[in-house]
């Protein structure tokens, strides 16, 4: 009897488990994260009620900026009441796809440039064309690449914030100790070399040149100047064997491993080149970017930048951050109108004057720069004009995990130098295929 | 041996025991109810989307059993497999056996007892990320005080975290060094519960200190034993922050562990829906082995 | 105690020998991360010389003691209102999942009713699945409930701990059986039972779960992570996380806030584990 009774209890409970199990998968499972164009393009405008949006970014150095950037909001739209949501960095990207997942993410955010595709392509972005032009902002004010940075198959889905560019880094110090002249724009490759040949002392635990083991702030850079790609123009297929140079880049980049004249990925495991060992005076040269400048800088260090050599062209990553509108927003007109004025030149103006960022907006330039008084950091403004944007398939950047991983196998010599861009091609091409 | 079988006894009566088993039921409902909300309706969710493609953004697809079929295809899920056992087997075995130890010299009258369980707590209370910084740096094949003293002695050092068979062991070190206290802990409380007379009638008989140690402490003991080791193997094969922090270069990862597996394919490849029908074959086997465990505990476990 | 021959003494030395060795390995990241808190950013960059255990210890002591790291940890974020979260969020846990597992413990362990060990075994997968997979269904859940950002979603969720309820049952499992008979006869039900007589009894694994629980609590991450986003929710471990930057980290200030969140813990620590021998003369009682 009483067992019968617990029977019937024990099954109403897991069937009740069961069926929201269900529900809750097929919540999941049709979470409209694909809103059609056409309802995307009628954002009903901000009425001027009072509402709340929330502001989700990742770095807490930067809050007290972007507490006076929302101040100054306020000014202009009192009735939004903007909400700072700061999650740490290495857990960003993790939240924010738990969030746009599960159904409630911040209302406006910070994207980088290499997701832009992939939250694009999902739907989980609301255009923002109707701020340029007749919304007030001018396209004329930023750089075409930076703007083409949230560009994504014709639409604009972000307003720009701040871009970064590569140059190198150099410790005078190690120079005027070796009587070797500065890096300066005259710079090729084989000069680069040759330079970190000479500045190379092992006895001394001295590096001639710091190359990170990132695509970003090394071995992209070279490619783009030995004009190779990545991938082929439809983004469906890595070609860095089939395009010799690409190849060929990677290869002359690894043997700076090879030889000894970079720390290898070894040491740059808990001692990366740009986070340690070059601030602590080990290396005298950094190809870096251009959001180290404010650190270095302020360590007081006879630290100054020069352009990045030269290969067949000119050439440098050019990367961003943009102001984005989640598409399952609640307020989208309010949260539009927050994104357009973080991208105008009030908002731009207290972003350069922080020093941590370069504004995007073209004029300010000079806010950054005061920031840095003493280092010639006009090389990174001067460096977006031959910028190259890093190409960024929809199906996101695992490729690039893949493309890493392989390139720092050739750097630790564990994938033979003359098969590496092979290798290199075969492990990208698997995980294209299967994303 | 004084640990007994626990006596068969009870009071017979059926109304005794529809009773006993209402208040089961009853005592156990805050907990079941709990569980059921917040772990079973995720948990069955999990199950759903296992059978999907889902990169968390776009809509999941079903698509089947082919994600279960990719597993037994995937290297990387070999490797994985291979490295969490290669750190939980050894890791399990010393753990018990060290906090065993430690745990028995300080429930003695020893001096400096204090101090002794404070400093060797001192790990399980410090924040993992000083953890990880600190580690990591000990390890350093270039700028680190272990390869400093090892060259000192004339030893080249080798690059601990980036090469896998040296990785393992220094992942297996730091997992017992911040785990120790907590089995320690453990072990102490389980200790305080062995009735004192039971010492004082075998010193009597003129049993020596090994003797109790064997014949009183180990096997009075069990019960925690068992539920520290179930608790370890159960922890280890989920190895996870640690060794993603201590291993990773760039975006690889010299020592991939199952969860770190699981981890990197759900948030960094997109492949959520396989990421989440790799924890469920993880989860078998965890439950596979803890199913053993309990299948072996009257073996060796003493109740009284 | 009765018989310190020579032997004895010799033992006794090697013991403690090897005990003080284990002691300053132990302790040498703690008092790494406090001397590393205290330095300057250009001091924190510099390489340590490889060589004798000298020039570590001589590079490990700060050349300017930086206080002010500490006061940066309060300017940069409101790590007063992170502590205050914690204490809140962590009593609150701790008190719930103590009297939440150490009920179903003894019912585990004392009580007969049907599927007792199935429905155990069950309670325990909860430990087995890795928290990463079932982030979204449960973020899902939150969001229905409408507690995403809220105290609810911090506590609740966390008050059920199948790692206590196994822990207490296999103490529970220790204290003989006549205790239950004997009061079952004289009448008291199961539920006095339990709180009369197998909790005292079982107070040093009470108050080492209880102190687990705390702990775990209070160092928890990804849940806190995951469900709150506005600053004023925010605990210490996601504060502490947050001094992480993405290209420039300042590790001093990073290690002073999770000093200053290891700190009470330390005292807590002390003070229990006093208790844990004191727990000896309560319940000293014959089994």
């Amino acid at each position: 009897m009483v067992s019968r009774k617990i029977n019937r209890r024990g099954f109403v409970q897991s069937s009740a488990v069961g069926v929201s199990a269900a529900m809750l998968a097929k919540s999941a499972l049709a979470q409209d994260a694909t809103p059609d164009a056409s309802a995307v393009a009628d954002v009903p405008a901000y009425n001027g009620e009072e509402v709340t949006i929330t502001y989700g970014v990742w770095d807490s150095a930067q809050q007290a900026g972007i507490e006076q950037q929302i101040a100054a909001f306020k000014e202009v739209q009192p009735n939004i009441t903007v909400e700072i949501q700061l999650t740490p960095w290495s857990d960003y990207w993790t939240k924010l796809q738990t969030a746009v997942a599960g159904g409630e993410a911040f209302d406006v955010f910070w994207l980088n440039s290499a997701n832009c595709p992939v939250y694009a392509s999902a739907g989980a972005l609301i255009p923002v064309d109707s701020v340029f032009g007749e919304g007030g902002l001018d396209k004329a004010n930023y750089p075409k690449q930076i703007l083409d940075l949230y560009n994504f198959e014709g639409v604009q889905y972000g307003t720009p914030r701040e871009y970064d560019t590569i140059a190198l880094f150099y410790n005078k110090d190690i120079f005027d100790a070796a009587g070797e002249a500065y890096p300066d724009d005259t710079w090729d490759w084989d000069k680069f070399r040759e330079v970190a040949e000479k500045l190379t002392d092992e006895g001394a635990g001295q590096y001639g040149v710091g190359l990170n083991l990132g695509g970003q702030e090394n071995y992209t850079n070279f490619v783009l100047q030995n004009e190779g790609r990545y991938l082929n123009e439809e983004l469906t297929e890595c070609i860095v064997a089939k395009d010799v140079v690409a190849g060929e880049a990677l290869q002359w980049n690894t043997q700076f491993f090879l030889d000894g004249l970079t720390p290898g990925p070894d040491i740059q495991q808990s001692n990366p080149v740009s986070d340690m060992l070059f601030p602590g005076g080990v290396v005298a040269m950094l190809p870096g970017g251009s959001f180290r400048a404010k650190t270095y800088h302020d360590l007081g260090m006879n630290i100054d930048v020069a352009p990045l050599p030269q290969g067949k062209v000119r050439a440098t990553v050019i990367h961003g951050l943009g102001n984005v509108v989640w598409s399952g927003s609640k307020n989208p007109g309010a949260a539009l109108e927050f994104a357009k004025f973080l991208g105008g030149e009030d908002a731009e103006r207290i972003l350069g004057e922080s020093g941590i960022g370069l504004p995007a907006y073209m004029g300010l330039e000079d806010t950054w720069l005061t920031s840095l008084e003493g280092m010639n950091a006009q090389v990174f403004v001067d460096a977006a004009e031959y910028g190259v944007i890093p190409q960024d398939p929809v199906v996101g950047p695992a490729w690039q995990g893949t493309l890493g991983e392989e390139v720092n196998k050739g750097f630790a010599g564990e994938t033979p130098i003359d098969v590496l861009p092979q290798t290199i091609e075969d492990a990208v091409n698997a995980t294209l295929q299967d994303s | 041996m004084r640990a007994h079988a626990a006596p068969e006894t009870s009071v017979h009566s059926t109304s005794h025991r529809a009773s006993q088993g209402r208040w089961g039921y009853l005592l156990i409902s805050p907990m079941m109810i709990g569980f059921s909300i917040f772990f079973l309706i995720a948990l069955g969710a999990s199950f759903v989307l296992s059978f999907t493609r889902w990169d968390l953004l776009n809509p999941p697809v079903f698509n089947g059993l082919s994600n279960y079929r990719k597993i037994f295809t995937d290297s990387t899920f070999g490797v994985a497999l291979f490295n969490t056992f290669a750190i939980a087997i050894p890791h399990v075995i010393l753990r018990i056996s060290i906090a065993l130890g430690l745990a028995v010299a300080l429930n003695s009258k020893i001096a400096f007892r204090t101090f002794y369980r404070v400093v060797f707590f001192l790990p399980v209370l410090t924040m993992p990320v000083a953890t990880a910084t600190i580690w990591k740096w000990i390890f350093d094949p270039k700028y680190g005080p272990l390869n400093g003293v090892l060259a000192q002695a004339g030893i080249a050092g080798p690059s601990w975290l980036f090469n896998q068979g040296t990785a393992i062991f220094a992942v297996v070190i730091v997992l017992l060094w911040s785990g120790i206290g907590y089995d320690l802990i453990i072990f102490l409380a389980g200790l305080q519960a062995i009735p004192r007379d039971y010492y004082e009638a075998s010193a009597l008989d003129g049993a020596s200190g090994w003797q109790q140690f064997r014949d009183i402490t180990v096997p009075l003991l069990t019960p925690t034993t068992f539920f520290l080791s179930v608790i370890a193997v159960i922890g280890s094969l989920q190895v996870f922050d640690l060794v993603y922090v201590m291993t990773r270069v760039d975006t690889s990862n010299r020592l991939p562990t199952l969860v770190y597996y699981i981890y990197e394919r759900g948030f960094e490849a997109g492949q959520m829906g396989y990421a989440i029908s790799v924890a469920w074959v993880l989860l078998i086997l965890i439950l596979g082995f803890t199913f053993l465990q309990f299948r072996l505990q009257r073996r060796w476990v003493h109740y009284q | 105690m009765n018989r310190r021959t020579p032997g004895w003494y010799v033992s006794r030395i090697l013991l403690h020998a090897f005990l003080m060795t284990l002691a300053v390995i132990f302790m040498f990241p703690f008092v790494w991360s406090l001397l590393t808190s205290l330095k300057t950013m250009p001091e924190l960059f510099k390489p340590m010389p490889s060589g004798s255990i000298a020039q570590v210890v001589e590079y490990m002591i700060p050349l300017h003691w930086r206080w002010e790291n500490y006061q940066q940890v309060f300017d940069t974020v409101p790590f007063g209102t992170f502590y205050i979260n914690t204490v809140l969020v962590t009593v609150a846990r701790t008190i719930g999942g103590v009297f939440i597992a150490s009920l179903a413990a003894f019912a585990f362990a004392q009580l007969q009713f049907k599927g007792r060990d199935l429905i155990f075994f069950i309670l325990l997968a909860g430990l087995m699945v890795p928290d990463q997979v079932l982030i979204v269904p449960r973020y899902i859940l939150m969001r229905e409930f409408g507690w995403l950002d809220t105290y609810q979603a911090l506590i609740v969720p966390l008050l059920f701990s199948a790692f206590g309820a196994f822990l207490l049952r296999q103490f529970f499992l220790g204290i003989p059986k006549d205790f239950f008979e004997a009061a079952a006869i004289e009448g008291a039900n199961p539920f006095r039972i339990y709180w009369d007589i197998y909790m005292p009894l079982a107070r040093p694994a009470l108050s080492a779960f209880g102190f687990l629980m705390f702990l775990s609590s209070w160092n928890e991450f990804l849940w806190a992570l995951t469900i709150t986003n506005s600053t004023e929710m925010r605990v210490l471990s996601v504060g502490i996380a947050l001094f992480e930057g993405q290209y420039n980290t300042n590790t001093a200030v990073m290690l002073a806030a999770a000093n200053l969140a290891t700190i009470p813990l330390i005292v807590l620590f002390m003070f229990f584990q006093k208790q844990l021998v004191e727990g000896i003369a309560l319940t000293g009682v014959k089994g």
